[in-house]
């Protein structure tokens, strides 16, 4: 009941405040007063009265932002606040804002429509057995992921029991001829058995969809700002809040556009098809659901190695 | 009245290999409240990895520090946090201004994660503008500025908050003669109004505004002399 009621007047206070500061810096500067007259009578000198008064009572404003502290509702307040700010980086990056945007409009309303299609088209997803047992296998060194050795994989290989089995790969680059015009292609060198842990079919599927390893990581090029805030104040809930909503901006605005985008091609595509309709209305709602639950998800780990960031090593190493 | 700052024994080192090697050594120390003090010393002395320390930047070291009675070295980073938000500014010697905002926006930065409704942040930063001369840039971005002009918002960022402890290193260093002058005589005012300052420099004319200068070399502190006395050494 305590509770409640501190909310609902936290909340009220919200709406006043104006006239709780007026009230707040009255009464202070009468604590002031009465602190130069006893300062006054205790027989120091009008210099002094007031400079000790002031000391005494711990500064003007920040008794008033103590105060401030307790009876509205901060957290409330700097959320819009960040939200804000937010907002105003995005429009005053306007080519980055209409890349970003458009690059997760394109990216979602082309995969979307795709989805839909093939999904209609081939009446079945794409099969991939047992998700939920493909993980990645790293080493560590000094708490970082790190390669792992071809002959630490073998041993692993070998003695793992936890594994029904392992695989490893690299990247690389290779020269792919035919016709007599050699192009470079990125390929994966891997262990025997790749195609078959993972139940892939060679002629389909993909990894990730973009967006899922790019939006949120902008941290990384903003960690000496990130440092400064945290040194100017910020908490690890505020820096959290702001990478977050930053990203979250980005992926909804795409959503957004994505959806209209999905609309125009799906109609379009009508067009041409025969027996099967472009716009599912469950991929929709699917995509409507996983897409931003998935995009938190990619903000939040980035958001959360940013609040960890240490002032003193971002300031140093700028 | 009790110090503002007690520091006990604060010791911060670095692992170079085999070999530990010291930045600071048993760092024993009080600041009362509306002092005015200066560390000086040679480079690499300690100076700047000190006012860090006291400003909660740096939380790698050993000892005991209070701050308003609070054992800082007990405290979580959240409550640190809170701490120094509060009750610290921090001007730094190479600025640290954020690119993408504008001077306006860069002064209301440690206001907006205090609860300051914006009204009154908006007559902060209004009055910090004009006080520091700066009215007519308040929209340009940092990189729009010349050096000297950064660090004139660096220290109006600092001081905009009005707080207890104002913490400066360098704060003149990328001023010229006039400006710098200027940002002392500001101190002074800070000071003669209650709010402790502590700044590191090299020059003696701005360890003259302070009430005390206190001497480090190779991580200990050496002597200290009030602006009145000689210099004594420490025990």
């Amino acid at each position: 009941m305590k509770l409640l009621r501190s909310a609902g007047l936290r909340w009220c206070n919200l709406f006043q405040k104006a006239q709780l500061d007026c009230e707040l810096q009255d009464e202070l500067m009468s604590h002031l007063e009465l602190h130069i007259e006893d300062n006054l009578r205790a027989g120091m000198n009008p210099e002094e009265a007031p400079r000790n008064a002031l000391v005494k009572l711990g500064g003007i404003e920040q008794t008033k932002e103590s105060v401030r502290d307790h009876r509205g509702a901060p957290t409330l307040e700097s959320f819009l606040r960040q939200l804000r700010f937010a907002l105003r980086l995005l429009r005053r990056n306007p080519a980055f804002t209409s890349a970003a945007v458009l690059t997760l409009a394109l990216g979602i309303g082309a995969n979307t429509a795709i989805f839909t299609v093939v999904y209609a088209a081939l009446l079945a997803p794409l099969p991939y057995p047992n998700p939920d047992q493909v993980v990645m296998v790293w080493s560590k060194i000094n708490g970082h992921d790190n390669s792992v050795s071809p002959n630490d994989f073998l041993d692993w290989k070998r003695q793992s029991s936890a594994f029904q089995d392992l695989i490893a790969m690299s990247s690389g680059r290779f020269s792919l001829s035919s016709s007599g015009h050699p192009e470079v292609i990125q390929a994966r060198i891997t262990s025997p058995g790749f195609f078959s842990v993972q139940g892939i079919p060679l002629f389909l599927g993909r990894d990730f969809l973009p967006e899922e390893g790019t939006v949120g990581n902008e941290h990384a090029q903003r960690t000496h700002e990130i440092g400064l805030r945290m040194a100017l104040g910020a908490g690890q809930r505020q820096v959290l809040l702001l990478v977050l909503q930053q990203g979250m901006l980005l992926a909804s605005a795409g959503l957004v556009l994505g959806f209209g985008g999905t609309y125009f091609v799906g109609h379009t595509m009508n067009s041409i098809l025969y027996g099967i309709t472009a716009i599912d209305p469950l991929a929709i709602c699917l995509v409507a659901v996983v897409l931003p639950v998935a995009a938190f998800l990619a903000c939040y780990i980035p958001a959360r190695r940013a609040a960890r960031v240490d002032p003193m090593v971002a300031l140093r190493y700028e | 009245m009790p110090p503002l700052i007690q520091l006990r024994n604060i010791e911060k080192s670095f692992q170079a290999g085999a070999q530990k090697f010291y930045v600071l050594r048993r760092i024993t120390l009080d600041i009362q409240p509306g002092e005015f003090v200066t560390f000086m010393g040679p480079s690499g002395a300690g100076k700047s990895t000190l006012l860090t320390i006291l400003g909660m930047l740096d939380s790698a070291w050993s000892g005991e520090y209070f701050f308003l009675e609070q054992p800082v070295h007990k405290l979580t980073t959240k409550q640190r946090n809170e701490l120094h938000k509060y009750n610290s500014g921090f001007v730094f010697q190479s600025y640290h201004l954020i690119d993408d905002l504008t001077v306006y926006e860069n002064l209301e930065i440690p206001l907006s994660y205090k609860n300051i409704p914006q009204k009154e942040r908006a007559s902060l930063v209004c009055d910090a503008l004009d006080r520091f001369n700066i009215v007519g840039k308040k929209d340009l971005f940092p990189n729009q500025l010349s050096g000297g002009q950064q660090q004139l918002v660096g220290i109006a960022r600092a001081v905009i908050q009005n707080p207890k402890l104002i913490l400066a290193d360098e704060p003149t260093g990328n001023l010229h003669s006039a400006q710098g002058e200027e940002v002392m005589q500001l101190f002074k005012k800070l000071n003669d109004a209650g709010t402790t300052i502590i700044q590191v420099t090299h020059s003696e004319k701005n360890a003259a505004y302070g009430n005390r200068i206190i001497q480090l070399a190779d991580g200990w502190l050496t002597c200290e002399k009030s602006a009145a006395a000689q210099s004594e050494p420490l025990r």
